[in-house]
């Protein structure tokens, strides 16, 4: 032990430090929590970065003792949430600041970055954001932040354009204002799970198995128990007996319930073999490596061809059950059921057959399908495959959970709080209203954090010891131990006349669920049902079946199925207008739906039901196909730099869903405060995509006052109602939308008290700035803070509040292009985005530079799925790249250099205020746009993503 | 992990230090020490922060660098050669840049280094530092070369410096990688001079292969010498055939002697066009 002093942030501190103790736990101690760690130390990602002695650095990589007498600067000196400094605002204005768990470092970096250079140039911002890894929002708009810091640190004011604007007769909607909670996430000050632990918390720890698949013969906790400081170790053998899944989705959930909260088989490398918890983190490790565990390995199988395989071993191979629709000859099913593999409950049949490692499948199709190939020209069929992805938020997996007044109550990071409160209470056998769950800002989730993988555990813990219990995951067990992009094979067969029309699509496709099932049946449903209506073709025709496997856990992760869906079909597409000789553009414009087309082929894509036949509503397709072929100089070939570096260019037509219609539920409720403020509680859960900003402005637009007179509370299952989550793009257009109608209820309220007060009738009155009901008629004036008063007097008629509740059969599809051009060099097989232009159209974006934040991160995320990103596992199941250097992300290194996102201007016409969704549908164009960019370039088709070099050059014939 | 971080006073106090401490190993910029994951096993590190190894120095006929010189004060000083640049640029993050060091770098001789190929292909010399059992204190210029050829040896020296020879050499490397900081498959390097006559000569060739460490083609450097191999196609197919490789999750063993092969071509290519730099 030595003692050192360090000066941090111009206060002077004298600390105790071990010598492995890191700064960044030193500044912890000490309060400065705006020092995050991403990365266990990997030195990768810099959520931990500080500045010592003026320089930056990774505080989780340096040791306390390498510190001693230096001077230290953190997040926390830039300024604070109601005082921020220009660097912060201006992120904040930007749209840069989402999820935001390494904002303040960016914001810490940046200003000294502009300390030292005021007018710093792209190329510097660039070089001193290489150390930062940004999922949310990607990077291109830290430059227009960077910017506008410099132009007010000049002049005071911005010169600059923030972002378009949008409906010139609305004041807040459409217009850049800022993030409601951004202030506080740049400013690094308390928002997250481990901001709200309290002392005295005890440690969580899991057991996970180092084999892929094995029955646990014996386990064997008595040397553990007798560690200090262990109060429970949780196994198999004393689990509750309750079977579920972990994915939050509708309820009956189209997954199958086909876990414990431990099994007495694992499935995974990594998968849950023991829970230890104690007083300390050390004292729940010590008492881990001190259980004993025989297990009986059995043969592991990864991919969708061994799961189909002939005799292939069983994944799960227990009891099937099911809650409704049970098939005939269930009986004779489970006749050579093992006991030691638990069950598999499926809500209702989603065509599973677990003794041949299918856990759902599911087919339909439209017009004659086969009719459509005999009178085509020419029919190609083609296969493409996808590897697993990681979706690396850069807060991992967390949960603090604790008993208060006899209640579970859970902080939680979470897209789908209650959907957990409702899990939860499964697993811990307790009703909901004994729950309840905190949503805490989410530093990342993109699906992920749309299932349920600790708080089940943490919320169990926590209930059976009546301790406060912590957990986190490690950054290698995000990896092993979380949801995933579910690894796909997609067969297209297409068939096109000469001219192009094409006649008839089938798709085929075959999905890796892994060890568990969850949206087994909708993700790669999700690979029909998110490509298939971008096509006005009267002959289509689907399949998808999903196989178990022992692959590390897959889930949700932004884009679903999608992602992959579209990869294989426009590359498809694009594939059989060059076997027919067509422009593969000109195919596209006469091959696209328009508004109005009647969407046939939804009713055979709902997810586990049939789906609602509805028309293209508002569409802005063709708009982006046309502004993007004339930015990208679509049919100008492009030499390329030497003669091995040659250009091509590629693009594709892009759609998702504003949520599930006839499966999402949206609901708000607001009131109005006694002074004349508004406090609105939405259901929705902001995972950092601007969703309370959203809600604010629901309330702002209607009553004509500034964001800063409307306080937003979300996802706290306590004082919200009901929503079905933040996941398949329902935030703006379900939460959303409850609060439009939450706010046009209050609005109606606050007018009948209104016109009762002034004695008025209501059809005279009107809102208007600053907060005030004014009457066209007779001139008089209320203002809101009066009317609040007045009704809550003691002879008044009470608060003023509305409720709103938003469910729709509609179908606002997004729709959009994306444009890429790439540089492929011959030689090295290396691939270079020149340029990457993404048209979208969102309705009207609410917050328009938080979308066009959302477009760019989507989009370079899909960029590193298609050139990078793959877990890779070897023999035995074990990721071998489980961390962020072997994993591979995109940096802003890999930012294209040439990076648009543009929002097409269509109003929707169920929408809030004209609304849909932003974000996911910008995961779906890379893949395929970069794979046609690729052929154009160098001849060769790439049909397995990511299109590595290596991948290339065997295509191009350099290695065999 | 460390668990004690021992302060030396001086250089030869550092090297009393690490005589004195079983499992201790010289700590320049702890990237690699502190990081998770990280190769290098030891219970003692010692500190070599303020023994003044950390200047960049004209020296008339050498440049001399200070083993604690960061990779980002290689790139901004005026007086490292831009070869040099190129290699501390391989790391991709400028934070990092700013902790690692390139006598940690070095010393590291890892299968991805940033920069040990580059310096290798220099035929830089090192400056080196020891003591004896009986306390007495010295210090060595050993070629670089030897310091590859026996670093593991060498684990108880304590680099002080590198000495950058201002030769008219060729010297250049090429790291190739999934992204920027992704792990490299291959770094490689090619140096050697052009005497008149088009002689070539002192040819360095080094790859670091994912996998299979560092490598330095000598028959392959002899062959170039003896006028064996002169077209870029002769030098990659002899390169391929020279180098180790596996097949892991950083890419196949074919793909790792093909790039690098590559690699190596395009700078051999690159020198018989400029002739030096």
């Amino acid at each position: 032990m030595s003692t050192i002093t360090l000066t941090v942030n111009n206060k002077r501190h004298r600390v105790e430090a071990v010598g492995n103790r890191t700064l960044r736990s030193v500044l912890v101690e000490l309060g400065y929590r705006s020092v995050r760690d991403s990365d266990d130390g990997e030195g990768f990602v810099g959520s931990d970065t500080v500045l010592v002695n003026d320089v930056p650095v990774y505080a989780n990589l340096t040791l306390a003792v390498q510190v001693d007498g230096a001077e230290i600067r953190t997040a926390e000196s830039l300024g604070t949430s109601r005082n921020l400094n220009a660097v912060q605002q201006a992120m904040v204005d930007s749209g840069v600041v989402q999820s935001a768990y390494n904002a303040p470092a960016a914001a810490l970096l940046l200003t000294w970055l502009l300390e030292k250079h005021p007018e710093p140039t792209r190329e510097q911002v660039r070089e001193v954001l290489s150390g930062l890894f940004i999922r949310d929002s990607g990077y291109e708009q830290f430059y227009t932040a960077v910017q506008l810091a410099s132009e007010w640190m000049k002049s005071g004011a911005y010169q600059s354009e923030i972002a378009p604007s949008f409906r010139d007769h609305l004041t807040y909607v459409g217009k850049a204002k800022g993030k409601v909670d951004g202030p506080v996430l740049v400013a690094g000050e308390p928002a997250f799970v481990e901001d709200r632990v309290l002392p005295g918390y005890y440690s969580l720890v899991v057991l996970r198995s180092p084999h892929a698949h094995a029955y646990i013969k014996s386990i064997d906790i008595s040397e553990a128990l007798k560690v200090e400081g262990v109060e429970t170790i949780i196994t198999h053998e004393n689990c509750p007996d309750v079977y579920y899944m972990q994915a939050g989705q509708s309820n009956p959930e189209p997954s199958p319930h086909d876990r414990r909260l431990l099994n007495q088989k694992v499935r995974h490398v990594g998968d849950r073999v023991a829970a230890i918890v104690a007083e300390t983190e050390a004292q729940a490790i010590e008492a881990r490596d001190k259980i004993k565990v025989e297990y009986e390995v059995l043969k592991p199988i990864f991919t969708v061809e061994e799961a189909m395989a002939d005799g292939a071993v069983r994944i799960h191979n227990g009891i099937v059950e099911y809650r409704s629709g049970e098939p005939a000859g269930l009986d004779e099913y489970n006749k050579d059921a093992d006991p030691r593999d638990g069950k598999v409950v499926y809500m209702f049949p989603l065509h599973g057959d677990i003794r041949r490692n299918i856990a759902s499948a599911a087919r339909g199709q439209i017009g004659d399908v086969e009719k459509g190939f005999a009178d085509a020209d020419t029919v190609i069929e083609r296969t493409y495959q996808t590897t697993q992805i990681q979706c690396t938020p850069l807060e991992p997996h967390i949960c603090y959970a604790r008993i208060e007044g006899g209640r579970l109550v859970l902080n939680a990071s979470t897209q789908v709080p209650f959907h957990v409160r409702r899990i939860v209470g499964w697993v811990c056998e307790i009703p909901e209203n004994k729950i309840r769950v905190i949503k805490e800002r989410v530093g990342g989730g993109y699906g992920s954090k749309q299932d349920v993988l600790v708080e089940d555990l943490v919320g169990y813990a926590t209930w059976i010891t009546g301790k406060p219990v912590f957990y986190r995951n490690t950054r290698e067990e995000e990896f092993i131990a979380n949801s995933t992009r579910h690894p796909m094979r997609v067969t297209v067969k297409m068939g096109a006349k000469k001219d192009g029309t094409i006649t008839a699509v089938e798709m085929d496709v075959r999905a890796n669920t892994g060890p568990y099932g969850n949206h087994c049946l909708t993700v790669p449903m999700n690979a029909c049902s998110k490509t298939l209506p971008l096509l006005a073709v009267d002959n289509m025709k689907f399949q998808v079946i999903t196989y178990y496997s022992n692959i590390a856990p897959t889930g949700a992760y932004q884009g679903y199925g999608a992602p992959k869906g579209s990869y294989a079909l426009m590359t498809c597409m694009a594939e059989l207008a060059n076997e027919i000789g067509v422009d593969y553009y000109q195919m596209a414009m006469k091959n696209k739906v328009e508004t109005g087309y009647m969407l046939e082929i939804l009713r055979g894509l709902g997810e586990g039901r049939e789906g609602n036949v509805v028309p293209v509503g508002s569409c802005g397709l063709e708009e982006s196909l046309v502004r993007g072929a004339e930015m990208i100089e679509w049919g100008k070939k492009v030499e390329g730099a030497s003669g091995e570096w040659k250009v091509g260019k590629g693009f594709a037509m892009i759609q998702q869903g504003s949520g599930l219609p006839g499966l999402d539920h949206g609901n708000a409720w607001a009131k109005l405060l006694s002074d004349g403020t508004f406090q609105i509680f939405s259901g929705g859960a902001d995972i950092g995509t601007g969703l309370d900003t959203v809600t604010a402005k629901m309330i702002s637009e209607a009553f004509c006052v500034p964001l800063d007179r409307v306080t937003v509370t979300s996802g706290d299952t306590d004082s919200c109602t009901f929503d079905t989550g933040a996941f398949a793009s329902s935030g703006t257009y379900f939460a959303g939308g409850a609060s439009f109608k939450a706010a046009e209820d209050l609005r109606r309220n606050l007018l009948s008290e209104a016109a009762l007060q002034m004695e008025e009738e209501v059809d005279d009155l009107s809102l208007r700035e600053p907060g005030e009901v004014y009457s066209t008629k007779t001139g008089k004036t209320l203002s809101y803070a009066d009317l609040s008063h007045t009704a809550l007097s003691g002879t008044g008629r009470g608060q003023v509040m509305g409720t709103g509740s938003f469910t729709t059969l509609h179908n606002s599809i997004p729709y959009g292009a994306h444009f890429a051009q790439v540089a492929v060099n011959t030689r090295t097989g290396q691939v270079k985005v020149q340029k990457f232009y993404a048209l979208q159209d969102a309705g009207t974006p609410i917050n328009p530079e938080l979308a066009l934040g959302q477009l760019y991160g989507a989009a370079l995320k899909s960029i590193g799925h298609t050139l990078y990103e793959n877990m890779i596992l070897d023999g035995e199941g074990r990721c071998v790249n489980a961390n962020f250097t072997g994993y591979g992300v995109p940096m802003i290194s890999e930012v294209p250099e040439d990076f648009k996102s543009v929002l097409i201007d269509v109003n929707d016409e169920v929408g809030p205020y004209g609304a849909k969704s932003i974000s996911e549908i910008a995961t779906n164009g890379a893949a395929p746009a970069i794979a046609i960019a690729i052929f154009d370039a160098v001849g060769v088709w790439m049909r397995s993503w990511p299109f590595t070099p290596e991948k290339i050059l065997r295509e191009l014939g350099k290695i065999q | 992990m460390i668990q004690e971080y021992l302060v030396a006073s001086n250089i030869a106090d550092a090297l009393t230090l690490k005589r004195n401490n079983a499992r201790s190993v010289w700590f320049a910029g702890g990237t690699e020490i502190n990081r998770m994951g990280g190769t290098v096993d030891a219970k003692v590190g010692i500190a070599l922060k303020g023994l003044g190894l950390d200047q960049i120095v004209d020296e008339g006929p050498v440049i001399r660098i200070g083993a604690m010189v960061s990779l980002q004060a290689l790139i901004d000083s005026p007086l490292v050669p831009q070869w040099l640049k190129d290699a501390g640029h391989y790391c991709g993050s400028y934070t990092r840049r700013h902790m690692a060091t390139i006598g940690g770098n070095l010393a590291l001789m890892s299968d991805h280094s940033f920069l040990a190929p580059a310096l290798l292909a220099s035929r830089c010399t090192l400056v080196t530092a020891n003591v004896t059992e009986g306390g007495a204190y010295s210090e060595d210029e050993v070629p670089v070369r030897e310091y590859y050829t026996y670093y593991k040896q060498h684990a108880t020296t304590l680099l002080l410096a590198i000495l950058l020879p201002k030769d008219k050499r060729y010297v250049g490397s090429r790291r190739y990688a999934l992204s920027v900081q992704n792990r490299s498959a291959a770094t490689v390097a090619f140096g050697a001079m052009m005497g008149e006559a088009l002689v070539i000569s002192h040819v360095r060739i080094v790859a670091a292969i994912h996998g299979s460490g560092v490598q330095r083609l000598t028959d392959v450097e002899n062959a170039i010498e003896s006028g064996e191999l002169s077209s870029r196609e002769d030098v990659q197919l002899a390169v391929s055939q020279a180098l180790e490789a596996v097949d892991d999750f950083v890419g196949s063993r074919e793909y790792k002697r093909y790039i690098a092969a590559e690699g190596i071509g395009q700078l051999f290519g690159e020198f018989l066009k400029g002739g030096a730099r």
